[in-house]
């Protein structure tokens, strides 16, 4: 088995406080509601899909509250590593289907939900176009590299939840990160 | 501030303004879904494995039920079967090689008639 080589990438700040740890949820079910949005965009990201990723985040918060008695520093990490395994069965599952079963609309770009609250109208376009170009993106790279990017840059957890939420080192994650942002940047090159 | 720098906070922006963008549906479905969670419970770790091994619970069941009866008829308990054994090397050679008769019947008359036809 071929483990990842190590890229040098450059410095990453040592700990990052990930948006719903940083005040310190402290009953389950404050965490679930701060994450839950973030955790729909993930699986939205990895399927494409409105009811599929509904039904992950809705599967990870099950599996979750199985852990409400952990400590809450791991919560964040321990979601994400279930809402990623949920993702990735979901992928599979979906592998299993017949294609011509799956309606057009599904693949099509208003997978991505999207609603236009703002005052401005051409913000509001702007956002959803920029949101739209990140994300398809991000369905080109490797499943290994979107998460790493997905968790350790959009949801801003540290390279240690990060490792534990894939379930790799943090050799890995730099690598996987790094390849990410180097494709990323190759496709999206107006935003450097 | 350097190019990886400001890619990343481009992309953080743009995430941001998808979660602002979020349907009112999707709120309500994922309001909905948490409480469902969290009066439900947890669910057991990999429900779906066990649906695999539902499926594997007739084929086991047949191949048991053809390899223990061929197993009780062909196989002797060990502890009889070894015993037995010892008992039948301490009276009597057990394969040709040990029965002196049998060197006697290969110096006969009777083996070479029998390999000549």
């Amino acid at each position: 088995m071929l483990q990842a080589v190590i890229v040098p990438t450059e410095a990453e700040p040592a700990t990052t406080p990930a948006p719903a740890a940083a005040d310190g949820p402290v009953s389950l079910e404050g965490f679930l509601a701060a994450v839950s949005p973030r955790a729909y965009r993930f699986a939205e990201l990895g399927l494409r899909h409105r009811e599929d990723a509904l039904d992950a985040v809705q599967e990870a918060m099950m599996r979750m509250v199985g852990y409400a008695d952990r400590p809450v520093s791991e919560w964040q990490a321990l979601f994400w590593s279930i809402l990623r395994s949920r993702v990735v069965d979901a992928q599979r599952r979906r592998g299993f289907r017949l294609r011509w079963l799956v309606p057009a609309s599904a693949n099509a770009e208003d997978s991505v939900d999207w609603t236009d609250l703002a005052p401005d109208p051409s913000r509001s376009h702007d956002g959803r176009e920029a949101w739209s170009r990140l994300a398809e993106a991000l369905d080109g790279l490797p499943r290994r590299q979107r998460e790493a990017f997905t968790l350790r840059v959009l949801e801003e957890l540290d390279v240690a939840a990060t490792a534990r939420a894939m379930g790799c080192s943090e050799g890995s994650v730099k690598t996987h990160l790094s390849r990410a942002r180097d494709a990323l940047q190759r496709t999206l090159e107006d935003w450097r | 501030m350097n190019d990886n720098a400001r890619f990343d906070a481009q992309a953080r922006a743009a995430h941001a303004r998808s979660l602002e963008a979020l349907s009112p549906r999707v709120h309500a479905q994922l309001q909905q879904r948490r409480r469902a969670a969290l009066a439900t419970g947890p669910t057991p770790a990999m429900p779906r494995r066990h649906g695999w091994a539902w499926l594997g619970a007739p084929a086991l069941a047949l191949a048991l039920a053809f390899a223990a009866p061929w197993r009780t008829a062909h196989d002797p308990a060990p502890v009889l079967s070894t015993v037995a054994n010892a008992v039948a090397a301490n009276a009597a050679p057990t394969t040709l090689e040990q029965d002196p008769d049998f060197y006697l019947w290969l110096a006969s008359s009777d083996a070479v008639a029998l390999a000549s036809e």
